[in-house]
């Protein structure tokens, strides 16, 4: 078990108290953007507005907070590559203004690491970055969000999997963050593998993007992801496969339960690049909606260049089955308790092969919410 | 005289009456059969007894144990003793066999409906889930398998009456129990419901044939057409349905 809470460069200890100095001036992320829609790219100008950066962002920035990681040449050119193709402004502003995050490099060979990463907060507003790379290993890490506040945070994740290396990922996020953003870039080199179960609960707007670049033959992406939204919350999936070599697998497969006036879009994607052969994939989106106030956007798409693959995509979203409800019911089970055990199998059904420290998290949390 | 005892019942599904003024007493310690064609209202009786919301009773009463259990949510008359065997039992991922009739049998504890009579704990329960399981001739893997998903049409009937075996009810309805049976599984489902025979123990046997009637021998037989009561009699009414066909009681109306 290894222990990092971040790794720090001294010489840029003052600038980023400056910084946070200036962030903390701005308006609490609630009173501010009251649409919250438009959060991200106002967010980014209102940063802007109130500290002084430079009119282009770029990735040597961030050299100054991960000099380890610049110096490795190859994550170098995909954070380059990252920037490039997504164009995006949130992830620049990592590398202007990081409060936090740390680079690790596995690469003992045939050696198992467990990694526990639970969030601080240095500011109202910040934005964190953790840099994985792995070569012929094997990394356990849980990730956990629990915290309350108002806070706006961006968490960017990347991970540079590469040959015969194995990456199995256990997200639980049951925070009450004003605006929480996640977002993960995971490249997958020749034969290596990634099990990812993400849980998601309670988050007030929870926007999380994931982008699978599988890159070497014979690797393996599956991506799991639970979620119980209720009250107002806004949730916001993204899961995009790209498939760039043959002989790969992928699938994912979100699957979850809308309470009272809550809101989830779930975009699924499964791109296979020209001229590959045998790939497997598979997306799909499920839900349930516990009431009609509760809204569920489903898209998933398949964008293939090629032929010799097997790819397919399914959406399903319907009401409680009373049907089955009654069933439980008539054996002695009261309504609440059944309509609770049929959430919970429904979830847990989907991370079968998760922890049962996980499962035993996600189950405490069930049986801790209001079942109307 | 203990039992179910149903009076001018009248049940209605989405607008529609199905029942129409049902009189009928089933007396504890008999087995009673119910026959009758596709939509005469057999199973709607199943599920008006057992609590089914879509199926609504807009007249009449059903009383169990003294009190009119119309009014009550269907977990209230699986705790005053009630089963019901169901057609076609719902497939639930995600949940196991054993795990869903532990809890449930936790809840009927909890409302302490026979609670000397349940395992005192899971150790015991298991016990008994395995000696029950063997009685029926199913198979160990079978508990730890979600609950009906991926079983056979056989499967699924014998997994209902080993559910009824640990629940311990006092009065079973069994929907068409017989139906995806083949003829040794008849056998077995047959036995074990005679072998439960009480004065403390009633059963209401829903079925279209007389197949099942010929393994379990029923005190009284009734034939409902078009949501009534027709004829009422003894095991020769089922061997004179089986010859004459449904039709006849056409008239009877």
């Amino acid at each position: 078990m290894i222990t990092i809470t971040s790794i720090k460069n001294k010489s840029y200890l003052k600038e980023r108290e400056e910084i946070f100095e200036k962030l903390s001036e701005l308006p609490l992320p609630s009173e501010r953007y009251t649409d919250l829609k438009k959060i991200p790219f106002e967010m980014y100008l209102q940063i802007k507005e109130n500290v002084v950066v430079k009119d282009e962002i770029l990735p040597e920035e961030g050299v100054i907070f991960f000099p380890e990681f610049f110096e490795d040449k190859k994550a170098y050119e995909i954070i380059k590559r990252i920037l490039k193709e997504k164009n995006n402004r949130i992830l620049g502003a990592h590398f202007v203004f990081p409060t936090g995050g740390f680079y690790l490099n596995l690469d003992n060979r045939k050696t198992s690491y467990k990694l526990n990463l639970s969030y601080s907060f240095p500011s109202k507003y910040f934005f964190q970055t953790y840099v994985f790379k792995l070569t012929s290993s094997f990394l356990d890490l849980k990730i956990n969000i629990e915290k309350e506040g108002d806070y706006f945070s961006h968490n960017l994740f990347i991970f540079v999997i590469d040959k015969n290396s194995k990456v199995k990922i256990e997200k639980f996020v049951k925070s009450n963050i004003s605006y929480l953003f996640n977002t993960f870039f995971v490249f997958l080199g020749r034969d290596s593998e990634l099990e990812f179960y993400s849980a998601y609960f309670k988050n007030p707007y929870l926007k999380n993007d994931k982008y699978i670049f599988i890159e070497g033959e014979g690797s393996k992406a599956d991506l799991k992801d639970i979620f119980l939204t209720n009250d107002n919350i806004f949730l916001s999936l993204r899961n995009d496969l790209i498939f760039r070599k043959s002989f790969t697998y992928g699938e994912e497969y979100s699957k979850g339960i809308l309470l009272d006036k809550s809101t989830v879009c779930f975009y699924g994607l499964a791109r296979v690049d020209e001229n590959l052969k045998k790939i497997n994939a598979f997306v799909e989106g499920d839900a349930l909606l516990l009431s009609n106030k509760a809204s569920f956007f489903p898209v998933p798409s398949l964008e293939i260049l090629s032929n010799d693959l097997r790819c397919t995509h399914a959406v399903n979203s319907a009401p409680l089955p009373e049907e089955k409800i009654f069933y439980m019911s008539s054996r002695g089970l009261k309504r609440e308790d059944a309509i609770r055990m049929y959430i919970e199998s429904y979830l847990l059904s989907n991370i079968s092969n998760a922890s049962q420290e996980l499962k035993k998290k996600i189950k405490n949390y069930l049986n801790s919410i209001e079942i109307k | 005289m203990e039992g179910l005892f149903i009076k001018d019942l009248h049940v209605s599904v989405e607008g529609k009456e199905i029942i129409k003024g049902l009189n009928l007493s089933l007396e504890m310690g008999k087995i009673h059969a119910i026959m009758g064609p596709n939509g005469s209202g057999k199973t709607t009786l199943g599920f008006v007894i057992i609590g089914h919301p879509k199926y609504k009773a807009i007249k009449g009463e059903i009383i169990f144990k003294g009190k009119n259990i119309l009014e009550l949510p269907p977990d209230e008359r699986a705790a005053l003793g009630l089963f019901l065997g169901f057609q076609y039992p719902y497939e639930i991922k995600g949940i196991t066999f054993q795990h869903f009739i532990w809890r449930s049998i936790l809840a009927l504890k909890d409302k302490k409906r026979n609670g000397e009579r349940f395992p005192k704990n899971f150790i015991e329960f298991k016990k008994e889930l395995r000696k029950k399981a063997e009685i029926l001739g199913v198979d160990e893997k079978f508990i730890e398998r979600d609950l009906n998903v991926g079983f056979s049409g056989g499967e699924k009937k014998r997994a209902e009456i080993l559910q009824m075996l640990l629940l311990k009810p006092e009065f079973v309805i069994l929907d068409e129990i017989d139906s995806g049976l083949d003829i040794d599984s008849v056998k077995i489902v047959a036995k074990t419901i005679e072998s439960m025979r009480s004065p403390d123990f009633g059963v209401l046997l829903i079925t279209h044939y007389q197949r099942i009637l010929n393994y379990v021998k029923p005190d009284k037989v009734y034939v409902m057409y078009k949501g009534e009561i027709v004829k009422e009699g003894g095991f020769e009414l089922a061997e004179e349905v089986e010859k004459t066909g449904y039709k006849i009681f056409e008239n009877s109306l």
